[in-house]
């Protein structure tokens, strides 16, 4: 009784007399396996690892609204298995298509970012502050040091402990927020 | 990114909570896609019936082999259908495609080879294989929708398969329902023909299935 497989396919079957310890128990070990692979799936593709706990939790919420289809005759990997797999292409299906809206930018609006007129940080920090503040923390932190310190990828990358990759994207994903949020307050505001 | 995990432990609290509660659904789809089986057949019929209606000679050649072999052949392929269907709304079961399909693939070969019936393979009169494949097709589309949106019920991970399974199966319960009105009764012409049909319907629900099985 000591293989994965035995030890959760039990845990399963003790989920269905109502024992939430031993649920819980297989969930919590469930999800770190999930994350490690979510993680490296995300790190192949160059997406930002922010959104590794989002799919994460889509496939515990998957494998735990159709628990009861799971037939206890059969083998419980292959089909957490199949389950996670389905989720995480549906997941990099999503962030592609997020990629490709994300660099819909042209490269006068990529030079001309910091230049915009609210948005100058000499001009007006305390309202560069407040929208970088509405920011997530680590586009946050990615835009503080590449866009306002100056600092390349690689840099950034170090200081944030993330990876150059995940930089890039939580860079480009806040410009585009932040081009968004300007574009609302219109061309007039000071 | 530690505190990254704080709303994955809350959801998995959440969820451990709801242990032992919730109904059966495994129950549900051994219901579920029968229905949807039995209503494919009806409907087909219904189809046929509107469209071509029976052939005038049907209750004479009930009882002959030419018609028996078009009848037992369509059954086989949808069994085999069928099989596949049930195993593909299950996460993580390989469809043993071969293997459900060899009795009714052997069934049609040797059929179609021992063909002594002298029927052209073109069919009866000119317009034989469009009305014949084009009637199946249409009998196989309220099957595909009542399959699809039963296999629903289950979960497909693989979804233009799923989709594939789903239109093999309305296929062959549209050929089935064909038999009916069907007037080439050579055996090299059912083979054939009707198996093309089935293969367009196949080829629609996988590239349907994405879409409309997503969960």
């Amino acid at each position: 009784m000591d293989t994965r497989e035995d030890r959760w396919a039990k845990a399963m079957r003790a989920e269905r007399t109502g024992d939430s310890a031993a649920y819980e128990a297989f969930l919590r070990a469930f999800a770190a396996s999930v994350r490690r692979i979510v993680e490296a799936h995300l790190r192949y593709m160059g997406f930002s690892l922010y959104e590794a706990e989002d799919v994460v939790q889509e496939v515990l919420i998957a494998v735990h609204s159709r628990r009861h289809q799971w037939d206890t005759k059969r083998s419980l990997l292959p089909w957490l298995n199949a389950i996670t797999r389905y989720k995480i292409i549906d997941a990099s299906r999503r962030l592609g298509r997020d990629a490709r809206t994300r660099v819909d930018l042209t490269e006068e609006q990529w030079a001309g970012l910091f230049s915009f007129e609210v948005f100058d940080p000499e001009r007006n920090p305390a309202d560069v502050e407040k929208l970088i503040s509405a920011l997530p923390p680590g586009e946050q932190a990615a835009v503080r040091a590449i866009g306002l310190e100056g600092a390349s990828t690689k840099e950034a990358a170090a200081r944030i402990g993330s990876t150059e990759g995940a930089v890039r994207v939580a860079f480009h994903r806040s410009l585009k927020k932040l081009m968004a949020a300007t574009q609302r307050r219109g061309p007039g505001h000071e | 990114m530690n505190d990254n995990r704080q709303p994955t432990d809350d959801l998995i609290r959440g969820l451990a909570a709801q242990a032992g509660k919730g109904a059966s659904l495994s129950l549900r789809l051994s219901i579920v896609l029968p229905v949807a089986l039995v209503f494919s057949i009806l409907a087909a019929t219904g189809v046929v019936v509107m469209i071509a209606g029976p052939r005038s000679d049907l209750m004479q050649i009930l009882p002959t082999w030419t018609f028996l072999f078009k009848v037992i052949g369509m059954v086989l392929v949808a069994a085999g259908g069928f099989q596949l269907v049930l195993t593909v709304v299950q996460p993580g079961q390989a469809p043993h495609t071969v293997l459900f399909l060899a009795p009714a693939l052997v069934f049609l070969l040797i059929g179609a080879l021992f063909d002594r019936s002298g029927f052209p393979l073109l069919g009866v009169h000119t317009y034989s294989v469009l009305n014949c494949a084009g009637t199946i097709i249409m009998a196989s589309i309220p099957a595909l929708a009542a399959i699809l949106s039963a296999m629903r019920a289950g979960t497909p991970t693989r979804l233009s398969q799923a989709g594939a399974i789903a239109g093999f199966l309305a296929g062959s319960v549209g050929g089935l329902a064909y038999t009916i009105a069907c007037l080439n009764d050579g055996a090299a012409f059912v083979a054939v023909w009707y198996s093309i049909a089935i293969a367009c319907v196949a080829a629609l629900g996988a590239s349907i299935g994405p879409k409309l099985l997503r969960w």
